[in-house]
């Protein structure tokens, strides 16, 4: 898809020494790696400053999760990074991103080889904007503090 | 003024939980045990060897090698995360409350007497179809997003929807852009 929109493609995740991960990276990626000549890299294990980097610069973040996904951290922090992110309309993904505004949510290798050559009409500062208003971790603590009030005062009563 | 509580965080048995940790489960793990740390809450956090946490470390396994070691490191797990529940009990310091990030531990709630918050980090049928029939009493549920909550439609323990969420400082914006796609 990269290939085929002019783009240069960084895969990065870790490696973990389970076999069936070992497995499927020598028989599904490794062999699309090579064809790409030169053209994707893998970054194995990055550190977290590292990964910041990654996603800060890149022109978009790529979501082709066929599984449905009941989140997306790492969609979240591309669009905090100002990143415009391409879904596949899978799971939670569809409300993470804002269609048209913080990046495109397809249903297609080809639709999202497409939307990547349409990034550019996506503002950063949608995308910053979007990650402040929705997906602020302290929010998300504060939820959590009061739900953990709510199920040990529930369960005193249960007790009584 | 909220009361200060006495959390026990549960992680997956074979990743470390730390500021590097690349599963979403054990990021949001280590944000939110960072937060109520720091918000006055007394936290300990089980997990595998490796991690690095604001609160207090109970390490209840060795960590991943290989996948196929899941049921035996997992059963050492939560026999060792029973134990220390149990002992903190009699010991007159118990937990007020369990949060399990581990995706399984919750299935043993019955096990114990202290409330267990579980979040469901995963798609429903990731899980065991008979983990829903004679769910502890102690035990709620939450979901990550709405989504997700949809298709747990029938499940009574489902407390609420508390969305994931990211620590935004550590994700400044950037508007120039390289050259390639991630």
């Amino acid at each position: 898809m990269a290939q085929q929109a002019n783009a240069k493609l960084i895969l990065a995740g870790k490696l973990y020494p389970f076999s069936y991960h070992q497995q499927y990276c020598q028989r599904e990626v490794a062999p699309r790696m090579q064809r790409a000549n030169g053209r994707a890299i893998f970054v194995e294990s990055p550190s977290l400053g590292k990964k910041v980097g990654l996603l800060r610069k890149a022109r978009a973040l790529l979501v082709p999760s066929l599984a449905d996904e009941t989140s997306s951290l790492v969609a979240m922090e591309a669009m905090a990074c100002g990143t415009p992110v391409i879904a596949l309309r899978r799971g939670a993904l569809p409300q993470i991103v804002a269609d048209g505004v913080t990046g495109f949510v397809v249903d297609s290798p080809e639709e999202m080889r497409d939307a990547i050559s349409r990034v550019k009409e996506i503002d950063p500062r949608d995308c910053r904007n979007r990650a402040e208003h929705y997906f602020d971790g302290s929010r998300m603590c504060d939820e959590y503090e009061e739900l953990y009030q709510r199920v040990v005062i529930e369960a005193a009563r249960s007790a009584a | 003024m909220s009361q200060r509580l006495n959390v026990l965080y549960i992680a997956y048995p074979l990743l470390p939980v730390s500021r590097e940790s690349c599963g979403g489960a054990e990021q949001m793990l280590w944000l939110l045990e960072r937060e109520m740390h720091r918000r006055g809450h007394r936290t300990t956090v089980a997990c595998c060897a490796g991690s690095r946490v604001s609160g207090a470390l109970a390490l209840t396994s060795p960590g991943a090698v290989e996948s196929d070691g899941f049921e035996r490191c997992n059963a050492a797990h939560i026999a060792g995360i029973c134990e220390l529940i149990r002992t903190r009990e009699k010991t007159g310091d118990p937990f007020d409350l369990v949060h399990d990030e581990s995706g399984s531990f919750w299935m043993h709630a019955a096990e114990i007497s202290t409330p267990v918050l579980a979040t469901l980090h995963l798609p429903r049928s990731f899980y065991p179809a008979q983990a829903w029939c004679n769910l502890a009493p102690n035990v709620s549920l939450n979901c990550v997003s709405c989504a997700q909550t949809a298709t747990f439609e029938g499940i009574a323990n489902i407390a609420q929807v508390v969305p994931n969420g990211i620590d935004l400082e550590q994700y400044p914006p950037r508007k120039k852009k390289g050259d390639y796609v991630l």
